[in-house]
């Protein structure tokens, strides 16, 4: 096997998660060097065909883990609050239809939350924020082998951050529609 | 109520992955290293199954873990191996885990064998 393959199967070895790569990366090195002895391949036929075995055996080892998991999962949910704030624009036009009817029946419609609810949106999101934050460190903290009470502790945590975050951003929203909808109140 | 126990915590891994199987019945004979295991694999299989090293690795990483199978201290010949290998072997778990799937599987040749399944064109009369 050449020096070079081998050098290429490292980099092959890097879509691993580390914890594996720590435990069997030698092996796995090991193995490759064997099969080239052994087999009647060239070294690049047997390099390709670990490669594409990688391609299937790593992500999954990867989902594996939890501590991928819930980046995975916080990723996920920060693009859902991400797509719950530019969703608000859409409260725009709903705002431009109160204020309709504000003229049209001279008092403003209850909107989402009321007023006074709505402007602590702030909190809501720090709190969310910090959730989320606090769930990610939660494996970090035990080096990413969760036992089932961390594990629950972990996505409790996840799931009450990532609605904390979705209730301060919607009455954000809120916000933004009883400002455009009492010219009074701002 | 200890047979209970045991039968049930051997009941729990069933049906075994393919690729765990594959791996108990390459072990049946003896402890191997990995690529002894993975040549086993492919030769018990007519060469329809090859596993690749992530796949492998990935499987006896599992096992390990589950404890079906545990790394041997001593080799079986050293003066004529490499020293950093390492060989697995099937612990007492492994054994029963593997002997139970052989069992379920057989019954369901036996189920396919009496329903003619393959004999039969169209399989039914």
């Amino acid at each position: 096997m050449s020096a070079l393959a081998i050098r290429l199967y490292r980099l092959v070895l890097l879509a691993y998660p580390s914890q594996f790569r720590r435990g069997f990366g030698a092996e796995m090195v090991r193995l490759l060097i064997d099969r080239r002895r052994h087999e009647v391949r060239s070294e690049w036929r047997i390099l390709l065909e670990e490669t594409v075995d990688a391609a299937h055996a790593a992500p999954r080892m990867r989902w594996e883990s939890p501590m991928n998991r819930i980046v995975i999962l916080a990723v996920v949910g920060t693009a859902a609050i991400a797509a719950i704030l530019v969703a608000q624009l859409a409260l725009i036009p709903v705002a431009v239809l109160g204020l309709a009817a504000w003229f049209a029946w001279g008092r403003p419609l209850q909107l989402i939350a009321p007023a006074a609810a709505s402007r602590r949106w702030v909190t809501w999101l720090i709190a969310g924020g910090a959730a989320i934050a606090i769930a990610i460190a939660i494996p970090a903290i035990d080096g990413g082998e969760l036992n089932a009470l961390w594990w629950t502790v972990m996505m409790l945590t996840l799931l009450g951050g990532i609605g904390m975050a979705t209730t301060g951003a919607l009455l954000a929203a809120s916000g933004r529609a009883h400002r455009l909808a009492s010219p009074h109140n701002s | 109520m200890g047979h209970v126990g045991d039968a049930e915590e051997v009941e729990g891994f069933l049906p075994l992955p393919a690729s765990v199987m594959h791996i108990v019945v390459a072990l049946a004979d003896g402890e191997k290293h990995g690529y002894a295991i993975m040549r086993d694999v492919a030769e018990l299989s007519g060469g329809a199954v090859r596993m690749g090293s992530g796949t492998l690795y990935g499987s006896i990483k599992r096992m390990l873990d589950q404890g079906l199978i545990e790394e041997a201290d001593e080799r079986p010949d050293p003066a004529l191996d490499d020293q950093r290998r390492r060989y697995y072997r099937l612990t007492e778990l492994g054994h029963r885990v593997g002997a139970a799937e052989h069992r379920r599987l057989l019954s369901l040749v036996d189920a396919a064998r009496l329903r003619q399944l393959g004999l039969r064109p169209g399989g039914a009369w």
